[in-house]
C-alpha cells in the first residue's frame, strides 16, 4: 500500500494557505497564460515566486499547469514565459501540448513535466511513450476504469496520478468543441464556456420539429450536466494500485470549496496510513462532510464503472448543504475582521471548520460593528468585525446550515 | 423536560422540570473564570466569586447564608476557567426566597473596603493551604506547562500580588465586564414549571437589553515537540504526580469516544491504570485518571501519589499502559463494561436535580446549547474499538506528555527519561 500525494487546486493566491492549511501535500496552479483556466484568478510571475517560496518552506510541492493546446503565434510568448520563470523553484509543470512540452525541455531542462489529462493517456503504451520522453509523471484520462488503472500503474516505472475529485466533463475530457463552436470559445484554451452546465429542451428534428417536454416538476431539464467525481471510496482501492498522486479538480472554486474537500481527503488519507482501512462509519462521515460542499451530486465516474444515467444529474445543478460565510483572519478573543461572503447575522449559528474535522464547532455571532456602529447584520462584502462566543482561531472557516441561513 | 428561553434582557434561562421531586437546584452562571483574566487579573473571578458572599446593600454576609440554610437549603459557589457558579438547593417552595439572594448577590456591586481586605487575608491562605496541597497543587504546576504563558495555564486562584493589588475600582471594573446579562445563564431543574421559573425570575431581573459585547476568552496556543516535565522538589511524605495530555474540546466530534477510553484506562477500580498500578504492583493507594473539556482544548489528566523511589517505576508503568492503548485494540469484554459504566454513571447523576442543573448550565454557558441526554447516550453506545484504538494514537504521543510532580525528588533526569511513549 502506498499513501499517495494529496494535490488541490488553487486557483488564485488567496487559496494557497487554505490548500496548505487543510492538508493538501501539493498543489497545481496557473499563470495567466497557457494554464486552461483562463478566467480563474491565477498567478502573475511575482505571485508565484512568492507561492514557491511558501509550498517549498513548507516541504510541499508545487506544480505549474501549461497545458493549453498552443497555436504558432503562442510559442515566442512561452519562451519568453518559460524564461522568466525559471529561477523559481517549480516541482514540475503539467503540459498537454508536445510542442509546449518540447520548448519546456529546451527552456528549463531542470523542471520535470507531468503529462496533463488532457494528453488523454489511457493506455500502457502511451505512458511508455511518455516515459521514454523523459517525464517523471503521467496524469491519465478520467475515463478509465479501475482496473485500467490498475494495471497501467503496475506496468508503468514512470510517476502515475488520477483524478478523484470535482466536476467531470461531458465529454472526453479535453476534447470537447460545443463550447467553441456555439460560443467561438475554445475549451482547449481554457475559455470552456460550460454549455453542459445549462438546461436543454429536447428536439426532434426527423419528420416534424417539435419540442419533446420533460416534466421535472417545475425544474428545467440539465440533459449534459455531469455529476461530480467523488473517490473517496475507492482511496484503499487506489492506495493498493500504488497511485503516486491523487488530484481534486477546481481551480475555480472557492478557497472554502478546496479547503473543506481537502481537508476530508486528508484525514481520508491519514486514517488509511494509520489504520490500514476506512471504516462504514468514518466513510459515512466523509461523505456527509463532502455533501454539504456546493456539488452536483456524485458519481465514481468511469472509475467505478458508474451506469451512464447515474453519472448526469438532469434534474438541477448545485447542491450544497452549508452556505460559506467567510475566513477568519487573526482574531482577538473571539472577535475578527471577516470579509462576509454571505449575509452574517447578530444572532446565526454558525459553523467554525478547520483543518481537522474533528475539531468543528458551532459559535454564536453575538456582535457585529461596522464604521464603529453595531450594526445587525452584514451583507456580502461589507467588511465588519464580527465577534462570536468561543475562542477561534485565524485562518478557520465559518459557514452555516442552508436551513439556518434562509430562516 | 428541558426548555430554554433568552429573556428580554438577555439573559438565558434552562428548566429542567421534574414534577416527581421535592427539590429545587438553581444555579447562576457567570461567562467569568480563569482564562478570561489578564496577567494582572489573575485570580480576579474567583476572588470576585468570595466577595459576593461577604453581604451586598440589602443583606450581611452572615443573612445571606442564614437565609438559604434557615430555610434547610445549601448555598455554595465555585469558579472554573470557563465560568463561575453561584448555586443552591432547597425545597421547591422556597425558590423564589432563594434566587431573591442568589441574585442580589450576583448583581451588587457593593463591596466595603475592609470586606475586600479581608478576603484578599482568606484567599491568601487559600494559596497557601493549596501549596500544603501536594496532591491538588500538583495539578496546578501541571496547567502551568501544558498551556504556558497564558491564561488557561496560570493558576485559577491567583498569586499574593495579584490578590494584593486587586482594588476596588478593578473588581468593579472588572464584574461589570462580565456580570452583565447576555453573558449570565440561571439553570433550574427540579419541581417547578419551566413558566413558573420564568415568571419568578422575571420579577427580579430589568428587561432593557444588555448592552456592549460578551467577553471571550483569548484562544490556546498549543505548540509541544518534547514530553515536558516540571519538578517542584519538596519534602512531602508521598510524591505526587500529574502526567496530562491534551485532549479535545466542548464540542469535538471525539469527545464521547475519549469518555470511554478514560474509563477504560483510569476512571475506576476496574480500571487498567488501577489494577495495574494498585492491585498488581501496589504502588500507590489510588489512581486516578479524569478529562475535562474547555472551548477550544481539553486534557486528560492521570495523577497519583507513591513512594519517591517508586515514581520512575510508577511513570514507566502508565506510559505502558498508554503504549498498549495505541498497539492493541481493547477486548468485546472491556469496552462493554467501559461503555455500560459511562452510560450508567451519567444516567444515575442525572437523577439527582444538582447534577441535571450543573450540566445543563455549563453547557448552556460554555456552548449556547444543551445537548439532548438521549443522543449523548446514542453516542456512547456508539463507540467501537477501532474508534478507541484512533484516539489513543492521536493523543498518546511523546509531543503532547506532560508531566508535574512535587515531592522530594532526586533525580530529575531519570524523570525525563521515563517519560515516553514511544
Amino acid at each position: 500500500m502506498r499513501i499517495p500525494e494529496l494535490l488541490a487546486p488553487v486557483g488564485s493566491p488567496d487559496k494557497l494557505l487554505p490548500a496548505l492549511d487543510y492538508g493538501a501535500d501539493a498543489v497545481y496552479l496557473s499563470s495567466q497564460q497557457f494554464g486552461l483556466r483562463a478566467s480563474a484568478g491565477n498567478f502573475d510571475i511575482d505571485d508565484l515566486r512568492k507561492a514557491a517560496e511558501i509550498v517549498k518552506a513548507g516541504n510541499k510541492n508545487i506544480y505549474l499547469t501549461l497545458n493549453a493546446f498552443c497555436r504558432n503565434k503562442s510559442f515566442p510568448a512561452l519562451r519568453e514565459f518559460l524564461n522568466s520563470i525559471s529561477d523559481i523553484p517549480i516541482d514540475a509543470f503539467i503540459i498537454s501540448d508536445p510542442g509546449v512540452f518540447l520548448t519546456s525541455r529546451e527552456v528549463c531542462p531542470h523542471i520535470p513535466v507531468h503529462i496533463s489529462t488532457q494528453a488523454n493517456t489511457i493506455n500502457m503504451e502511451s505512458v511508455r511513450f511518455w516515459e521514454n520522453q523523459g517525464v517523471k509523471r503521467v496524469i491519465l484520462a478520467r475515463e478509465l476504469s479501475a482496473q485500467e488503472v490498475a494495471e497501467i500503474a503496475k506496468s508503468s516505472s514512470c510517476e502515475i496520478e488520477i483524478f478523484v475529485h470535482g466536476a467531470l466533463c461531458l465529454a472526453y475530457a479535453g476534447k470537447c468543441y460545443l463550447s467553441a463552436y456555439l460560443e467561438s470559445r475554445e475549451s482547449n484554451a481554457g475559455q470552456c464556456s460550460q454549455l453542459c452546465r445549462r438546461t436543454y429542451q429536447l428536439l426532434e428534428t426527423q419528420g416534424a420539429d417539435r419540442v419533446l417536454s420533460v416534466e421535472m416538476d417545475d425544474e428545467n431539464a440539465y440533459f449534459l450536466n455531469t455529476r461530480d467525481l467523488c473517490l473517496i471510496e475507492k482511496l484503499p482501492q487506489i492506495a493498493e494500485m500504488g497511485i503516486t498522486s491523487i488530484k481534486i479538480e477546481g481551480r475555480m472554486k472557492s478557497a472554502y470549496y478546496v479547503a473543506a474537500v481537502t481537508r476530508v481527503y486528508r484525514d481520508a488519507l491519514n486514517t488509511l496510513k494509520q489504520e490500514g482501512i476506512i471504516s462504514e462509519k468514518k466513510l459515512r462521515g466523509y461523505t456527509d462532510e463532502l455533501h454539504k460542499v456546493s456539488n452536483r451530486g456524485f458519481t465514481t465516474g468511469y472509475f467505478g464503472l458508474d451506469i451512464p444515467q447515474n453519472m448526469i444529474k438532469i434534474e438541477g445543478k448545485y447542491i450544497q448543504q452549508y452556505v460559506f460565510m467567510g475566513i477568519i483572519e487573526n482574531p482577538v478573543n473571539g472577535t475578527f475582521r471577516l470579509d462576509p461572503r454571505n449575509k452574517i447575522r447578530c444572532g446565526d449559528r454558525i459553523e467554525i471548520i478547520g483543518p481537522n474535522r474533528a475539531n468543528d464547532r458551532i459559535a454564536t455571532v453575538t456582535k457585529i460593528i461596522r464604521d464603529n456602529t453595531e450594526q445587525t447584520d452584514a451583507n456580502p462584502n461589507q467588511i465588519s468585525e464580527i465577534t462570536v462566543d468561543i475562542p477561534v482561531y485565524h485562518g478557520e472557516i465559518m459557514r452555516i446550515n442552508e436551513e439556518d441561513y434562509n430562516k | 423536560m428541558k426548555q430554554i428561553a433568552t429573556h428580554p434582557s438577555g439573559l438565558r434561562i434552562v428548566t429542567y422540570e421534574m414534577p416527581y421531586m421535592n427539590s429545587v437546584s438553581v444555579g447562576i452562571w457567570i461567562g467569568a473564570g480563569g482564562r478570561y483574566e489578564s496577567l494582572k487579573q489573575n485570580g480576579m473571578s474567583h476572588f470576585i466569586e468570595h466577595l459576593l458572599f461577604k453581604g451586598t446593600e440589602k443583606r450581611d454576609g452572615k443573612e445571606i447564608s442564614q437565609a438559604i440554610e434557615g430555610l434547610g437549603g445549601i448555598l455554595n459557589a465555585f469558579t472554573g476557567e470557563e465560568f463561575t457558579c453561584y448555586y443552591s438547593k432547597v425545597l421547591s417552595e422556597y425558590f423564589e426566597a432563594t434566587f431573591d439572594v442568589l441574585w442580589d448577590m450576583v448583581t451588587n456591586n457593593y463591596f466595603k473596603a475592609d470586606h475586600i481586605d479581608k478576603e484578599k487575608s482568606v484567599v491568601k491562605e487559600e494559596i497557601s493551604m493549596y501549596l500544603d496541597l501536594p496532591a491538588q497543587y500538583v495539578h496546578d504546576l501541571l496547567s502551568n506547562i501544558m498551556w504556558p504563558d497564558q491564561p488557561l495555564g496560570r493558576i485559577l486562584i491567583g498569586t499574593e500580588g495579584s490578590i494584593d493589588a486587586m482594588t476596588n475600582d478593578t473588581i468593579v471594573d472588572y464584574k461589570n465586564v462580565f456580570y452583565r446579562m447576555n453573558n449570565i445563564v440561571v439553570a433550574v431543574a427540579g419541581r417547578l414549571s419551566h413558566q413558573e421559573i420564568y415568571d419568578t425570575i422575571s420579577r427580579y431581573v430589568e428587561s432593557g437589553a444588555s448592552q456592549g459585547k460578551i467577553p471571550v476568552a483569548e484562544a490556546v496556543v498549543e505548540k509541544q515537540d518534547k514530553p515536558v516535565s516540571l519538578i517542584m522538589n519538596k519534602d512531602t511524605e508521598q510524591t505526587h504526580f500529574a502526567l496530562g495530555l491534551r485532549s479535545f474540546h466542548r464540542q469535538h466530534e471525539d469527545r464521547y469516544i475519549l469518555k470511554i477510553l478514560n474509563t477504560i484506562l483510569g476512571e475506576n477500580m476496574s480500571s487498567r491504570l488501577f489494577q495495574t498500578i494498585r492491585e498488581e504492583h501496589g504502588l500507590a493507594y489510588s489512581i486516578h485518571s479524569s478529562i475535562e473539556r474547555f472551548m477550544d482544548t481539553g486534557s486528560l489528566v492521570i495523577s497519583a501519589g507513591v513512594e519517591e523511589k517508586n515514581l520512575i517505576k510508577t511513570v514507566e508503568l502508565v506510559c505502558k499502559e498508554l503504549r498498549n492503548l495505541t498497539q492493541e485494540l481493547v477486548s468485546d469484554d472491556e469496552l462493554d463494561r467501559a461503555r455500560k459504566y459511562a452510560i450508567g454513571q451519567l444516567s444515575l447523576g442525572l437523577e439527582k436535580t444538582m447534577n441535571i442543573m450543573l450540566w445543563s448550565g455549563e453547557n448552556l454557558l460554555c456552548t449556547n446549547n444543551v445537548p439532548d441526554v438521549n443522543e449523548i447516550l446514542d453516542e456512547l453506545r456508539r463507540v467501537n474499538k477501532e474508534d478507541i484504538l484512533r484516539i489513543s494514537r492521536a493523543l498518546f504521543v511523546d509531543n503532547n506528555l506532560n508531566l508535574s510532580v512535587i515531592g522530594p525528588v532526586k533525580n530529575k533526569k531519570t524523570v525525563e527519561k521515563a517519560l515516553t511513549v514511544g
